[in-house]
């Protein structure tokens, strides 16, 4: 299993600093990451920085490969990347798609590709839908779909920006589920963009939370999630409590006012420094 | 996970393979009409030839007679021509759309024709034109090579713009756009300053026709096809796969700057050309690509000579319809080229929305 370690990675856009010295990692093959933080805080960009589709000054390994040194064409044995944005509704069946997707980068035509594109969409519970045309699909079913094309790449890092944004609960945990048994049984490294803390807290291992650029938290997620660092990082006061079956939940009270949270920023500032190194 | 009976592999498997034999037969259907489209449009003008005349003329039995003229000269040359022209401006059109993710993208939209219609003014009007370094090229070629670096440098400024900071393709069509009026006026500014033949000249460039097709022009666009349709193929996959988003093929491995770069090279060799040798013709390239979409699918090892073939096909229409609108009178093919395409993309667009 491969681990991934990235930084310090800087990035700008014109003049504008938006990655600020990011340190990520190492993130072990086999565990589900969620990049987590306010909007704007640089969540797809570094997303976009690991894909290879933004650059930045710094170095990527993963395992032995040092992405940072490789074209976006050599790149893509190694990463996955879905987008925010839903596969656009064209006229192609979602079968179609994700032969495209495992094609594009000129790979030779390969017997098992059929094959593990039909298995694909049987994982994520989409078989009914590989021979419907993106164009009459639901949103959240052509996200699906856009999550099988990356999965029958069966990438070594997978990079999802905010795969569940479309899909009702039930798909969501399904997901989830998925990808759980999808990173464990081939030793992935997952990264993943939410802003559902809870889903975060509950479903994966470890978190990174940005804001304005920088790494304000990471380690295990339970050590990333914590009332100072979401106040620090959303301006709110939150708890985190443990429901009647024991699994934790971000609870909000409200929106803390700017000098409640400097002061809270003051006293706590050890913590703070304490959090990233509690994995 | 919830188990949907969906299709299991080899149902699937069969389904896919179906759809392809349909592409197949879809496209084995097109080049039949065409042929026939072709046939019509040799058969039918002012000087009425019976078929078996021009049957006898093209097997080689009637050696300068006038129906050989006929033939050799005027009937083969501009049937021809009609269907080259129309698949070059069919194709560019068809990766134009892909490669800047826009319906409303074709050579004549984004300026590419507008272009080379100003620098065949410029040369007809003023007589200024680029060096041409072969001395048994006729003032004809002249007008063409100055139109076709036009339009070369037209579809540069756009890639330059499209490469810019990596400008959105919005900001592209809208460059185009202005392309379009800025050579348009010129063009204008040049009609005002013309004497009275020149302007008889430039009607042939800014309303498009294959009547000036010759032997040797038809072998260089012939050639630019044959070379062209094939090479844009080995991209098939990866203009699919940018039909998708850009950042999505991006990340599947496509090397998306280099992909477009080649395309637009492509674009600009066959849009030039087909400018070059026939005037500023609208539409086909625009709406070429919509009726192969529609009939074809997004596949590009389809959707590509598919939007050839149709291109090629309105042309053989409007040159057949150019020809016998006006009894005794041939129009210039770009007068009549919307008119004959509307009711095929009408027809396309109607037919799909009543399936789904």
């Amino acid at each position: 299993m491969m681990a991934l370690q990235a930084g310090p990675l800087t990035g700008r856009r014109g003049r504008r600093i938006v990655l600020d010295s990011i340190e990520i990692g190492p993130l072990e093959g086999g565990t589900i990451t969620s990049l987590l933080g306010p909007n704007g805080s640089g969540k797809t960009t570094l997303l976009r920085a690991l894909a290879g589709l933004f650059p930045v000054q710094g170095p990527m390994w993963l395992g032995p490969h040092d992405l940072g040194g490789m074209r976006a064409p050599e790149r893509a044995n190694y990463c996955a990347y879905m987008p925010q944005t839903l596969p656009p509704p064209i006229h192609m069946q979602a079968l179609e798609t994700i032969l495209v997707s495992m094609r594009a980068s000129g790979a030779h035509p390969d017997e098992q590709a059929f094959d593990t594109a039909i298995d694909t969409l049987e994982r994520l519970g989409i078989a009914d839908l590989s021979l419907r045309f993106l164009d009459e699909l639901s949103g959240g079913q052509r996200q699906l779909v856009g999550l099988a094309q990356v999965l029958a790449r069966s990438p070594a890092l997978l990079l999802l920006d905010e795969p569940l944004s479309a899909l009702d609960l039930r798909h969501q945990f399904e997901v989830m589920a998925v990808l759980r048994r999808e990173t464990e049984a081939r030793g992935m490294v997952t990264v993943m963009v939410m802003h559902d803390l809870g889903m975060a807290l509950r479903r994966t291992d470890s978190a990174v939370m940005l804001a304005e650029g920088r790494v304000i938290g990471a380690g295990a997620v339970e050590n990333v999630v914590t009332p100072t660092i979401l106040a620090r990082a959303f301006g709110i006061r939150a708890r985190v409590e443990r429901s009647a079956e024991g699994d934790s939940l971000v609870l909000v009270d409200g929106v803390s006012n700017i000098s409640e949270e400097r002061a809270a920023m003051d006293n706590q500032s050890d913590h703070y420094r304490s959090a990233p190194s509690s994995s | 996970m919830i188990r949907v009976s969906g299709p299991d592999g080899s149902e699937a498997r069969r389904t896919y393979a179906a759809l392809n034999r349909r592409r197949i037969r879809i496209i084995i259907g097109l080049v039949a009409v065409l042929i026939a489209c072709f046939l019509v449009d040799l058969s039918l003008g002012p000087a009425h030839l019976s078929f078996s005349e021009i049957v006898r003329v093209l097997l080689g039995n009637d050696h300068g007679g006038p129906a050989s003229v006929v033939v050799w000269k005027l009937r083969l040359p501009f049937a021809v021509m009609a269907i080259l022209t129309g698949m070059a401006l069919g194709q560019a059109g068809a990766e134009m759309q892909t490669i800047l993710d826009n319906p409303l993208a074709s050579p004549f939209t984004l300026g590419l024709s507008a272009a080379s219609a100003f620098g065949a003014s410029l040369a007809i009007v003023l007589g200024w034109h680029v060096p041409v370094p072969i001395p048994w090229l006729g003032g004809e070629w002249i007008v063409a090579v100055n139109a076709f670096v036009f339009a070369i440098g037209a579809a540069l400024l756009l890639d330059l713009v499209a490469r810019w900071r990596g400008a959105a393709t919005g900001t592209v069509i809208l460059f185009g756009i202005a392309l379009v009026f800025t050579f348009q006026a010129l063009v204008a500014l040049l009609q005002f300053l013309a004497t009275e033949d020149a302007l008889q000249e430039l009607v042939f460039w800014t309303m498009g026709s294959v009547t000036r097709a010759t032997w040797p022009k038809i072998t260089v666009l012939g050639v630019a096809c044959a070379v062209v349709l094939p090479w844009s193929l080995r991209s098939a996959w990866a203009l699919t796969a940018l039909r998708m988003g850009e950042d999505r093929a991006a990340s599947l491995g496509v090397d998306v700057p280099r992909v477009r770069l080649t395309a637009l090279l492509r674009v600009s060799i066959l849009a030039a050309l087909a400018v070059a040798f026939s005037g500023t013709i609208a539409f086909v390239g625009l709406v070429a690509p919509h009726i192969a979409r529609r009939l074809l699918g997004e596949d590009h090892r389809a959707y590509l000579p598919g939007s050839a073939l149709v291109g090629g096909l309105i042309m053989s229409a409007a040159s057949i319809t150019a020809k016998n609108l006006v009894p005794g009178e041939v129009l210039p093919v770009g007068i009549v080229t919307a008119l004959v395409g509307i009711p095929f993309f009408l027809v396309t667009v109607l037919r799909h929305r009543r399936i789904s």
